[in-house]
């Protein structure tokens, strides 16, 4: 299937967690603006990534979605230049050379179409699951970088067990249900399933930023 | 002293040693995600030593092109080639660009359609022997990765060798911290 189909409700969780994952990394990125320490730079990063994984989760192709995008615009390709070579009267072996040579060249363009598409379809989705949601309401922001890591902390922990649910609905919901779970079938979907690889990403990107925010609030148990 | 492994057997025992952490990670994780997500900080650390892993890894060369992946690549290419090829030699190169298009959706079909064939045979045989192998407890692939760690330590060629020994160092403390947080941070035999 080309694209993945996620329920109405699944999708207004996620954009919750997206929502509160974003603020949270504002709230730290502001609180630590002048601290230099090297758990803080790596919270930063993973916090980074999480907000670009989660963004594109709800517009993920299923694995096998990538292979017919790929062979279309491969014969969009061929057909552009098919019709130059026509327009230009070139032999039709040069125009098939001509052909194979830009369908190997475009393959760096057409990743970034791909990535652009799956974004796309992913606000999209997002934004009609969640037309008549309510906004976002998150607790106050309290004063001084560590209060504001320890809320940071506890938001990502919060939007943790939300993102495990809606993992939990995804391999349930999956055609390879039965042994989904089972933890080689489910390390081998995070290479295949393109919805299950980015919610686990995300997740563990999460898991990074939370446990170096902690670490950094306690020096002297971990900090190396 | 040891024999010193080439860059290539450096890589490729770096990458097995991340596969199986990155599979120690998706065992702690679907328990985790089990139990509601209450326990991040194993499959943080997993996640930090399999990265620095697989960072040590791509000192020498990138990971992705393991040898399972360049043969299934090529295979596909070349059904996809034979499949033009045959077409090319009954109806000779096309005239027009509709023909051309024709072609090219025609070999693409025929490359789409072997490649579902093929996920599905591999991948289901795949699936089938996946959901019977059971993935080794989190404690047995640590310790196991201590073993791996010294001996590569030791065997590491001279080339760039200073940035591989950083990894294994970072690699080496997060499964230090890994273990800690089994032993003490939470109940035994849960992960």
């Amino acid at each position: 299937m080309l694209i993945a189909v996620h329920p109405h409700r699944w999708l207004a969780d996620l954009s919750t967690q997206q929502e509160v994952v974003v603020e949270a990394a504002a709230r730290f990125r502001r609180a630590t603006a002048d601290t230099r320490h090297p758990r803080v730079g790596h919270a930063e990063r993973h916090l980074n990534a999480a907000q670009l994984v989660l963004v594109r989760v709800a517009g993920e192709p299923s694995y096998l979605g990538y292979v017919p995008l790929f062979a279309c615009w491969n014969a969009l390709i061929a057909l552009l230049v098919g019709l130059a070579g026509a327009a230009l009267g070139a032999a039709p072996g040069w125009t098939l050379a001509a052909a194979v040579a830009a369908v190997v060249v475009s393959y760096k363009p057409y990743q970034w179409l791909a990535y652009l598409w799956v974004v796309l379809l992913s606000m999209f989705r997002i934004a009609r699951a969640t037309r008549d949601r309510p906004p976002v309401e998150l607790p106050p922001e309290p004063d001084g970088p560590r209060a504001v890591a320890e809320q940071t902390v506890e938001l990502l922990l919060g939007a943790r067990s939300t993102l495990a649910r809606l993992g939990i609905e995804t391999l349930d919901r999956h055609r390879l249900r039965a042994v989904a779970r089972r933890p080689a079938v489910f390390h081998w979907l995070w290479t295949r399933d393109r919805t299950l690889e980015a919610l686990s990403l995300a997740d563990r990107h999460l898991c990074q930023a939370a446990d170096a925010i902690t670490v950094w609030l306690t020096p002297d148990e971990e900090d190396e | 002293m040891s024999t010193p492994l080439s860059r290539k057997e450096v890589r490729a025992r770096l990458v097995a040693c991340s596969v199986r952490i990155r599979r120690a990670t998706a065992r702690a994780q679907i328990r985790d995600w089990e139990d509601g997500g209450a326990d991040h900080v194993l499959i943080a650390r997993l996640d930090l030593i399999a990265d620095e892993l697989s960072g040590a890894a791509r000192v020498y060369g990138p990971v992705a092109s393991t040898r399972r992946a360049k043969v299934s690549r090529s295979v596909t290419i070349g059904a996809w080639a034979a499949a033009g090829a045959a077409v090319l030699w009954v109806a000779g190169p096309p005239g027009d660009p509709v023909t051309l298009a024709l072609f090219v959706a025609g070999t693409g079909a025929f490359g789409l359609l072997f490649n579902y064939a093929l996920w599905a045979v591999r991948g289901l045989g795949t699936v089938r022997a996946l959901a019977e192998e059971s993935v080794p407890m989190t404690e047995d692939v640590l310790a196991d990765l201590r073993t791996e760690l010294d001996d590569l330590e030791e065997r590491l060629p001279a080339d760039r060798a200073d940035l591989v020994l950083r990894a294994l160092e970072g690699a080496e403390l997060w499964r230090g911290a890994a273990l800690e947080h089994l032993r003490f941070g939470m109940p035994p035999g849960q992960v």
